[in-house]
């Protein structure tokens, strides 16, 4: 290491923090040469946990991998086990799940927008979008009576029906975010604020992406046109009309882009299943101690992050053998290094925003000098204004 | 072409470039999912085919399954309307694959996470530390074995009884 490179570890702790992770920084002056990443702090054992428990425990449990893509990896367990169980789900349950589904990914997105916003100093825009996002909160909280961990899914179709009385109601709350979805769009693309901030930083090409296997919005920001929804589809996926949103930039900019573009997209998924919702049944019956025959499925989801893939053996118990889950966060990382190498200190907040993780608060950072061995920390919210003021004061140029 | 007969050409072609001498079994459900097991030798050629020939260029993840035994290690590749697991079995004796992480470069994270739960070591690996176990953790332990249970590995790890 020469005199002038410092390491600058990250994380791993932060109370805010869903997932904490660290990331040991090498830095020359005010630029990233080098970084390595260390995941694992939130390491719960639940696949191990999973091999313990009936299939219908674990519909609870994997609705807790994530506090923020909890339905999207209920569903996808849940089709894993139809799947090896051979049950197909009623038609009005493949719509019903494809509307919560749906629903969950514009909160995401929308808080998402949110905090990259509040990282950039644009706290305007923060209060705007976390507004609007109450609206799909309410939706959530009316239908399945929790704004998170809605308890969805059952194995064999959904747990409750929409009444059809309430539908008019979820149209118009619709409407009112369609608006808005459209208004953030123009937003992200003409206002200064975000345009100056963002393009150009944390650049990955194409090309590095695919090498990576970077998944969802993270990719389609690169111009990988990659989407689950579209090219494996599950649930009600192929009998909608709808678009993938792609762009080519590469940047924290595309990242923006991509996924106010997908609000759009997925708000008027959302009004068209309402518009088109089956009749019928909503599920079929699984017993609690049900057994199901042996044998293996692999299936993906797009998740709000990207592709969630999962792996399920059994051998014909009520239990699983095997469980394995892959979250999306994981599969951006080696992808995340190339975005975080060659920029500066001051757009390592937004960047790792950028992928949209589980981790991005980094609130006790300690930089290391290690050339005169001295040690001073750095809190989130101070590196967060240091980019602010880094920007303000020019330093950039 | 419907990508029914495109999947199954590509299974085809796949067992004639592998050899059908080692290819140990194939099986297709609901005509998008494939699991082929192959011997761990043929491993890389065959996953240089995939990425060159076939268009699965992208890894979704590497799961290891301990089947007492016998360690599998299925790496799921897919592409559209395709998933194609590629499965590989090792002794527990000497559980050891070849890296591909110098083919797919995206598959570093994983080949470090298979090795972490159940201590299969990806022989070649540019950078082969701990994923999610602590530095701390045992050496020689893996905690998704079968031989493990809570209270074992509790015992195992911290010389603590599980209360």
């Amino acid at each position: 290491m020469s005199d002038t490179e410092f390491s600058v570890p990250i994380g791993p702790q932060h109370p805010a923090l869903k997932e904490p992770a660290s990331f040991l920084f090498k830095v020359d002056g005010e630029v990233v040469v080098d970084v390595e990443p260390r995941v694992g702090y939130n390491h719960r054992g639940i696949e191990k946990a999973m091999e313990a428990r009936t299939y219908i425990q674990n519909l609870y449990l994997t609705e807790r991998v994530c506090g923020i893509c909890s339905n999207a990896h209920q569903t996808l367990y849940a089709i894993n086990v139809e799947d090896v169980a051979g049950i197909t789900i009623p038609p009005r349950a493949k719509y019903l799940r494809t509307f919560v589904h749906e629903l969950e990914r514009i909160h995401s997105h929308l808080l998402w927008v949110g905090v990259a916003a509040h990282e950039i100093g644009f706290d305007t825009l923060f209060y705007y979008v976390w507004r609007d996002r109450e609206v799909v909160l309410d939706i959530l909280e009316e239908i399945s009576g929790n704004r998170v961990n809605y308890a969805w899914n059952a194995i064999g179709g959904v747990r409750r029906d929409i009444p059809s009385d309430n539908i008019p109601k979820f149209q118009k709350m619709l409407d009112i975010l369609a608006e808005r979805t459209k208004y953030y769009t123009q937003v992200a693309t003409t206002e200064s604020t975000i345009t100056n901030r963002a393009a150009g930083v944390g650049y990955c090409s194409k090309a590095d992406m695919i090498r990576l296997c970077g998944v969802g919005p993270h990719a389609r920001a690169s111009g990988v046109n990659k989407d689950t929804r579209r090219d494996n589809p599950y649930l009600a996926y192929d009998e909608i009309p709808w678009n993938v949103v792609t762009t080519e930039s590469g940047d924290v900019l595309g990242n923006v882009v991509v996924r106010v573009g997908e609000l759009v997209e997925s708000v008027g998924i959302a009004k068209y299943v309402l518009d088109h919702l089956p009749d019928g049944p909503i599920r079929e019956k699984f017993s609690p101690m049900q057994k199901i025959p042996e044998g293996e499925a692999v299936n993906m989801i797009e998740a709000q992050r990207g592709e969630d893939i999962h792996y399920l053996c059994s051998k014909g118990d009520n239990k699983p053998y095997r469980y394995k889950i892959r979250a999306p966060t994981m599969a951006n990382i080696p992808s995340l290094m190339v975005k975080l190498k060659g920029g500066y200190i001051a757009d390592i907040p937004i960047v790792l925003a950028g992928i949209d993780p589980c981790f991005s608060c980094t609130d006790r950072m300690v930089f290391v000098d290690e050339s005169k061995e001295k040690t001073w920390d750095m809190t989130d919210d101070e590196l967060r204004r240091y980019g602010i003021r880094w920007y303000a004061n020019g330093l950039n140029k | 072409m419907s990508y029914v007969e495109e999947n199954k050409k590509t299974l085809e072609r796949f067992i004639e470039v592998v050899g059908k001498e080692n290819v140990l079994d194939s099986k297709i459900t609901k005509e998008k999912r494939f699991y082929v097991t192959i011997k761990v030798e043929k491993l890389r050629d065959a996953v240089t085919y995939i990425k060159e020939k076939e268009g699965l260029f992208h890894l979704s993840t590497i799961t290891g399954v301990d089947y007492g035994e016998e360690r599998e290690v299925n790496y799921h590749f897919n592409r559209p309307n395709l998933i194609f697991t590629i499965k590989v079995r090792v002794t527990g004796d000497k559980p050891v694959v070849p890296s591909i992480t110098d083919i797919i470069n995206g598959a570093t994270i994983f080949e470090r996470e298979v090795y972490d739960l159940i201590g299969v070591t990806p022989e070649g690996h540019p950078n082969p530390k701990r994923l999610l176990m602590t530095e701390e953790w045992p050496e020689g332990i893996f905690p998704l074995l079968k031989k493990w249970d809570v209270k074992s590995l509790r015992k195992a790890v911290d010389g603590e009884e599980w209360t």
